[in-house]
């Protein structure tokens, strides 16, 4: 079966298995982009597996619970995002509008409390240049932040859709809904990026 | 020259200057190859060490470097200006996207020639040159290639958000393509860290920040052009005289509506 959603060529791609979130041009962004990290996450298996001792003892001066407390806010960050997303469909404005400024908010915190880490490491002496675990650990989180600062961006785009989905007609209305998927489809990513960064960087096994 | 005629040398124009850029990616892309300096060495390497490389390739990076010229400048300048028109004529009119599509290209074509320029003064002074400063050189061709990132990432930002705007017709551009654009804009980013690490996957050789932004913008460029040379037919029959966006404007009864950042400015 395809079906068709809003006007002309912006049609919700729909198979027999199901609809694709969002669209499908945004999910050639998210593999694309979620293959460099893999790449990078393939890079620093690859010289922690030829100096396990040092990436160890380096990994002693990262404090897990700032993993954790980061863990949680965008874990809950996602669900409010989810949320939002499902009261969207819905069409309840306001409760989604309120759910994704709390994941906006959590999100900031995440960001905030991450520079407040990276100011406790320089001022400990500890930076990219220290030895080749703390490279990786400053890099990897570091896009990983750019990726989380441009994904609050997207938050706020969201809330606008989210918005005017009160006034949108029968032609907007499925291009709006689009949009507020593409960008939970985007946050969503930045959230499973950093399962694996706190995993290899805040985890010690 | 009548209208039609001047209609049709424009639309060859268009042919051409699409296939210029799978021109680009060859010539330049091959020029890069046939100096034989890839893989690039290392930040780190001795300068005397690097200097007696570079000296037996002499011949080699000369005329490599002339195909860097020649892809490096001119097909870049034929395929940005071709794209930036076309961005404009089938996705989105916005003028200020077109003029900074079209600087963004000609900045590009001036840092391809200033690579290649600078690559075959070293080349040609190799055996007479301090080897500290035949490095220096070597450094300044890589650092050209990769840390004016800023105004690549521009061009990419503007072309993807020109493509998902809801001005977009389709007829040329898909949007899966304006993601693609977004995507390798993002990957811009990583060439800043080559000025930080001397060896490893940060440095000016490395797997993250040479071949990855590297890499991604000529597979942008390479991507880009087969699509507007695949969509030439479905244009030229459809709607060749037509600026796309205006009948898609008034489609919608919400016209002013554009479904992407504002602060993209388009």
């Amino acid at each position: 079966m395809v079906a068709s959603q809003g006007t002309g060529r912006s049609k919700d791609v729909t198979t027999a298995r199901g609809r694709i979130p969002a669209e499908p041009g945004i999910w050639v962004f998210i593999l694309l982009d979620m293959s460099i990290f893999a790449e990078m996450f393939g890079i620093y298996a690859w010289y922690r597996a030829v100096d396990h001792d040092l990436f160890r003892s380096s990994q002693n001066a990262v404090n897990p619970l700032y993993g954790l407390i980061y863990t949680l806010l965008l874990l809950t960050s996602s669900w409010c995002v989810v949320m939002a997303v499902s009261a969207a469909r819905q069409r309840l404005i306001e409760l989604s509008s309120k759910l994704v400024l709390w994941g906006f908010a959590l999100g900031a915190a995440f960001a905030a409390i991450k520079i407040v880490e990276y100011c406790a490491k320089f001022s400990a002496g500890i930076t990219p240049l220290t030895n080749n675990f703390f490279m990786f650990y400053f890099v990897m989180t570091l896009v990983h932040l750019l990726h989380a600062s441009v994904g609050l961006g997207v938050l706020v785009y969201m809330r606008r859709q989210v918005s005017h989905l009160a006034q949108s007609t029968v032609g907007t209305d499925g291009r709006r809904m689009r949009m507020i998927e593409v960008a939970a489809v985007y946050w969503h990513m930045v959230d499973l990026l950093w399962i694996v960064l706190f995993a290899l960087f805040y985890l010690r096994g | 020259m009548k209208p039609n005629e001047s209609s049709r040398f424009d639309s060859q124009l268009e042919r051409l200057g699409a296939w210029s850029g799978i021109a680009w990616v060859v010539v330049c892309g091959g020029g890069f190859g046939v100096t034989g300096l890839l893989p690039v060495q290392a930040a780190s390497s001795r300068p005397a060490e690097l200097a007696a490389q570079l000296s037996e390739i002499k011949y080699q990076i000369l005329i490599g470097m002339m195909l860097v010229l020649i892809g490096g400048l001119t097909f870049l300048i034929t395929w940005s200006i071709t794209m930036a028109y076309q961005v404009r004529k089938y996705a989105n009119p916005s003028p200020l996207a077109f003029y900074g599509m079209v600087a963004v290209g000609l900045t590009g074509a001036i840092i391809g020639m200033l690579c290649a320029v600078i690559g075959s003064a070293m080349a040609f002074r190799v055996d007479t040159l301090a080897p500290d400063t035949t490095q220096l050189l070597y450094d300044l061709i890589w650092f050209l290639f990769l840390i004016p990132w800023p105004p690549f990432m521009l061009w990419q930002l503007l072309a993807g958000f020109a493509i998902l705007s809801d001005q977009n017709t389709g007829v040329m551009f898909p949007r899966w393509l304006g993601y693609f654009s977004l995507w390798a804009s993002a990957l811009e980013v990583f060439s800043a860290l080559s000025v930080f690490f001397y060896d490893g996957p940060f440095s000016y050789n490395g797997l993250v920040t040479f071949w990855v932004p590297g890499a991604s913008f000529f597979i942008w460029v390479l991507v880009f052009a087969v699509v507007q040379i695949r969509a030439w037919k479905t244009v030229k029959d459809g709607l060749p005289q037509v600026t796309a966006a205006q009948p898609a404007l008034e489609a919608h009864d919400d016209a002013g509506l554009v479904l992407i950042p504002e602060s993209a400015g388009i």
